[in-house]
């Protein structure tokens, strides 16, 4: 299968910005991405716009303004995963040889919705659960049959948090204590305030292209070396829980890229709840099930620790989560730090990572969906 | 042939709706027009086991949310009225809210 490169990525800082609408964030970060790509607007012959919430049409909407237009122009909604569903789909295109160079895009909205995110008229949703009760859910399972404490819990949003202090782009850029996490507000027990992601505006772009087009430019392009997207199986049955549309996700993108778990330096994942770098560290493989809560406290995941550093970036935890932007920030800290330009939080000799990125509000299925990207640059 | 309802009133008794795979034989919830395993469209409604067992449990605003495996196979989500954290693994009995699905401690 024919690699696709990474030429460029940019985004803005999470935050509270509704004011800006999404033309102003989507010109930030895609102006951005064209620059750092050394590309033009009018090179640009397909464009994927991630959005989760964001209304029909977004996609033309937003990329007009910056005198995208003509050209085909794919909405990508995907929940939480939109934005590297927009990648996934922009891959496609270029290993399919229809395109040569590709946008993808990715904006959200959310700091003036109140509360948890409205959700779908379903039955499971009658009961009174909602997203981050969906997350305890499978936090309590997981105290119940591995003996998860609640301080490896807040152990992922101390990390998270000290992490995003040295990123200008996120959302908190202050750390805070295993304390401070532990007697915040309680949202859906296990999980306080301070180990749920904040509700930020943003938008995050990345130029993809085909080997032979990257080869016109004398930068050092990123390597997408392996790409999947799942979607989850039936929760609600007589059977076993099933394989996690994450597992799945993983084993399928690192067969495709030829690697393992152990050869990775860097890890995006997605912890929207402190729950999900838990579980999802132990979907990846970068530790055996079960073993999710002592990786994190033990430091193992920080920078120096010895495993693959995990959001180095803040994650979503700390640099916020909006939902479409979500999955190409991912991939723009790990442009930035496998290229070498990631400033204060840069870890030095980074050379393979990976970004798992989880939707979900279709709660009859494990997962809405889940994409994995490996990359390099060597 | 999903059912218009997730559970009916049988000889006075709520029943939860589910339905059997004739292909693979999974027992799944709710009904659909679909096996949500195989794909099959042989489904046959059949009533669920009123008990189970909490696999999880969280307490969102009033209510305690619940994963529950039916004595009768699949597992469902269901709440139960706010009060102690009840532990993982306690018995629960249906005992429906209006539409909603409520379950009681099965004492
Ligand atoms: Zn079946």
């Amino acid at each position: 299968m024919s690699d696709v490169a990474i030429l460029g990525v940019g985004m803005t800082r999470f935050a509270k910005q509704a004011h800006r609408g999404y033309e102003s964030l989507v010109a930030e970060a895609v102006q951005q991405a064209f620059e750092h790509a050394n590309v033009r607007a009018s090179e640009i012959q397909a464009s994927f716009c991630g959005a989760a919430t964001a209304p029909p049409g977004t996609g033309q909407r937003v990329l007009k303004n910056i005198g995208v237009t003509g050209r085909p122009i794919v909405n990508v909604e995907n929940a939480c995963a939109s934005g590297s569903t927009a990648i996934v789909e922009a891959c496609a295109w270029l290993r399919a040889g229809i395109c040569d160079v590709a946008l993808a895009v990715g904006v959200e909205i959310l700091s003036e919705i109140r509360g948890p995110l409205p959700t779908q008229d379903a039955w499971f949703f009658d009961t009174g659960l909602n997203l981050p009760g969906w997350y305890a859910l499978q936090a309590s399972r997981h105290m119940q049959q591995f003996g998860l404490t609640r301080e490896q819990l807040a152990a992922v949003a101390v990390k998270n948090r000290r992490l995003a202090a040295m990123n200008p782009r996120a959302y908190f850029q202050s750390p805070v204590t295993i304390e401070e996490v532990l007697s915040s507000r309680m949202i859906a027990d296990p999980l306080t305030l301070l180990q749920c992601c904040p509700k930020a505006d943003g938008a995050a772009a990345a130029i993809l292209c085909t080997a032979s087009y990257a080869a016109r430019f004398n930068s050092r392009p990123v390597w997408i070396r392996g790409m999947s997207l799942t979607s989850g199986m039936a929760v609600f049955t007589d059977g076993p829980r099933p394989v996690s549309a994450a597992r799945r996700a993983a084993l399928a993108a690192y067969e495709q890229a030829g690697v393992g778990p152990q050869d990775l330096d860097l890890v995006e994942c997605h912890d929207a709840f402190t729950i999900g770098e838990i579980l999802y560290t132990e979907e990846l493989g970068l530790c055996d099930r079960g073993q999710g809560g002592e990786l994190v406290l033990s430091g193992a995941t920080s920078p120096g620790g010895g495993a693959a550093v995990v959001n180095v970036s803040g994650g979503l935890l700390a640099k916020g989560h909006p939902l479409g932007a979500t999955g190409i920030a991912q991939i723009a800290e790990l442009v930035w730090q496998l290229r070498g330009e990631a400033g204060p939080r840069q870890q030095p000799g980074a050379r393979l990572a990976a970004a798992l990125t989880m939707g979900a509000g279709e709660f009859e299925l494990d997962a809405n969906a889940c994409t994995m990207l490996v990359l390099e640059c060597s | 042939m999903a059912s218009e309802r997730l559970w009916i009133l049988r000889n006075g008794q709520p029943r939860l709706q589910g339905a059997h795979c004739g292909d693979c034989g999974a027992v799944s919830f709710p009904a659909r027009h679909g096996c949500i395993v195989c794909g099959s469209a042989v489904q046959t409604i059949v009533d669920l086991s009123n008990r189970g067992k909490i696999e999880s449990r969280t307490q969102v605003g009033e209510r305690i949310v619940c994963e529950i495996r039916m004595e009768s196979g699949p597992r469902v989500m269901g709440w139960l009225e706010s009060g102690e954290l009840v532990d993982i693994g306690s018995s629960v009995e249906f005992a429906p809210h209006e539409n909603e699905l409520r379950f009681v401690p099965d004492v």
